[in-house]
Formats: C-alpha cells, structure tokens, sequence
C-alpha cells in the first residue's frame, strides 16, 4: 500500500505495481519517477481509454504532488519493413 | 527500415506485431489490420493479445483476428494467462480460425514455400552473466525450471517441422540484445538464454518475440539467427512486416531448390 509521505524510491516501485494489478490500466511496462513535489509516468499504452485511467489510477495514491502524464498511446503508423 | 524489402515475386512476407493488449471494449486493429493481404502472406500474433486474459478480451482479439485476410498464427503471452482462462482464451482464437502454439508448431504454403512456425510462450529467467540457477529456494527452483520446460517444448516443436523456412514464434526473449531500452534488472524477467539455445539448434531463419515494450526492433542470437521484438510499443505500428527469400532459406536448410 504507498503512502503518499512514503521515501520516493518506494513510492515509485508501488505506483508502477498499482499501474500493473489494477484492472483498469494492466500495464507492466510504464515506469514512474518521483522526484520531490512531482510523479512523472512514461511508457507505452495500449489506448487512449486506458492513458485516462493511468492518471485515475494514480490520482488515488501520489497525495499532493504533481502527475506528469507523459504516457504515449501504442502507434498506428505504417508498418516498417525488415528484409531478413 | 532496416535494408531493402525483399519484395517481387517469391518473396516471403511475415507480418507479425505482439503485446496488443486488447480490452474489453475493443480495439483499432479491425481496421488497422483490413488490408493486410496487400502487405503480407500472414499474420504472427507474439503473445500478450489481451489486457488481462479474460475470455471477453479474448473474444475482442478474436473478432478481429476473423477479419484477417491471411492465416493467422499465435502464441499467448503473460497477460493472456493472467486470469486463469488460457484454456478460453485459446478457444476463443481457435473457432475464430487463429493457430495457436504452445509447445508445437504448424506448416503453411506461402509464397511457394512451405514456413513451418514453431510457437511457445517462452518465460524469464535470464541471459549469460545474468541468469537464474536451479538452486536454493523452491521458488527460484520453479522459476528456472518453467524457462527449461519452455525451451525444451519450443526445441521439440522445432524438431518436428520439415519446412523450406523455419521460425521459431515467442512471447518472452531469446537473446538479450531486443531487450536494449529496458532496464537491465529486468531483463531475466523478459527471456532466457535457453529459448535461444533451441532456436539455434535448430537452425531457425528467424526468431519473433514481444513483452518487451521499450526494447529493441531488432538483434540476433548467440548463434546469429535474427531476432525481432514485434511489441506494439517498439513498432509504433499495428504490425511489422518481415521479407525472407525462401529460395535461400531451403538452399542454406536442405543445399536443394525451393519446390
């Protein structure tokens, strides 16, 4: 369970477990740093629906500090090409 | 890009993406995927196909995977067994006329050749100078011995093809370097060394694996096979595609023509 006083390397090992067991988002792959009075997220994102439940998600658990969503939703660009 | 795509005729075309991670309430790949026949022979799904491995998820990707226009073959992933449905889950894909592999492998007549595709889901357990033992704790013991297990049905699957071109379908890594960009204490976590061991035993023309979002497209085995991370997130596409020449494949295989 984090607490929002917590050390900050703590806080930002919970925020990324939160960020993959709760339902609503289920992405391992985001990390989150804590430095000071803010949360930045990065990372991957399967869909927008889910880049608004990581800011959900972690608006229950940082307390006062900022979130800096830098998320990014999976591209639909053309599909590179690799000649094997 | 990296080289020039094969192309002309007789070129193989795989198009393969994995870690779709597709929700309940849908997704874009429909669409994304409707054309796919103009840009390659088949589709190679690398695992992680669901948010959480429930059947409704599953029934989502199979939806999609119906309206592909070229087979489709897959393996699962992490997330895919996460709820305990695998058993759904891979039910589901199936009547939607998905192959799925886990510990055993298919043939198809692509572009004049015959691919065999060998499939497992693969697991952690790391890369020389960084890999887990079977000692000590059961815990760790159980861990290493699911990397074994995987790689010994992924080497078994491999032994049973008789194919022009041979690739070896994965979810977790079979060599470090498309792990480049994540965190190295991650990385026993995202493959094993043995997954590449078999795939170089065998003599594989490539290796396709995910799980590893911010890795690297592209690298190779020990032995040199070429291996690429087909995550969604490393793409930045719905989907990659792979051009081979199966006249040198089943030349550098079996010294013979392609049939």
């Amino acid at each position: 369970m984090s607490e929002a006083n917590e050390p900050e390397g703590y806080l930002s090992a919970h925020l990324e477990e939160a960020l993959t067991e709760d339902a609503r988002v289920a992405e391992p792959g985001l990390r989150v740093e804590v430095a000071g009075a803010q949360v930045v997220v990065s990372g991957t994102v399967s869909d927008a629906e889910r880049k608004e439940a990581v800011a959900e998600v972690l608006a229950d658990l940082v307390g006062d500090r900022a979130l800096v969503d830098r998320t990014e939703v999976a591209g639909s660009g053309p599909p590179p090409q690799e000649q094997v | 890009m990296t080289g020039a795509p094969h192309g002309g005729a007789g070129g193989l075309r795989i198009a393969a993406v994995g870690d779709i991670h597709v929700g309940a309430a849908g997704t874009d790949l429909v669409e994304l995927w409707a054309d796919l026949d103009s840009h390659a022979d088949v589709l190679l799904l690398a695992g992680d196909l669901t948010k959480r491995g429930t059947l409704r998820e599953a029934e989502v990707v199979a939806a999609a995977a119906a309206t592909v226009p070229v087979p489709v073959v897959a393996v699962l992933g992490n997330h895919d067994v996460h709820s305990g449905q695998e058993a759904e889950v891979v039910d589901a894909l199936q009547r939607a006329g998905v192959t799925v592999l886990e510990g055993t492998g298919c043939t198809l007549e692509l572009a004049g050749a015959c691919v065999g595709i060998a499939g497992v889901k693969g697991f952690g357990g790391g890369f020389p100078g960084s890999s887990c033992a079977d000692f000590g704790e059961p815990e760790m013991k159980a861990f290493v011995h699911a990397a074994r297990a995987s790689s010994s049905a992924l080497a078994g699957a491999l032994a049973s093809l008789d194919a022009d071109v041979v690739v070896a379908l994965l979810h977790y890594a079979p060599c470090q370097g498309t792990l480049v960009g994540e965190p190295e204490g991650i990385h026993a976590f995202l493959g094993c060394y043995q997954l590449g061991e078999v795939v170089d035993a065998a003599g594989a023309d490539l290796a396709i694996h995910g799980h590893a979002h911010a890795g690297t497209r592209r690298a190779a085995t020990e032995g040199g096979v070429p291996t690429f991370n087909v995550a969604r997130p490393v793409l930045g596409a719905p989907y990659t595609v792979l051009h081979l020449d199966p006249v040198r494949c089943r030349e550098r295989r079996h010294g013979a023509t392609v049939r």
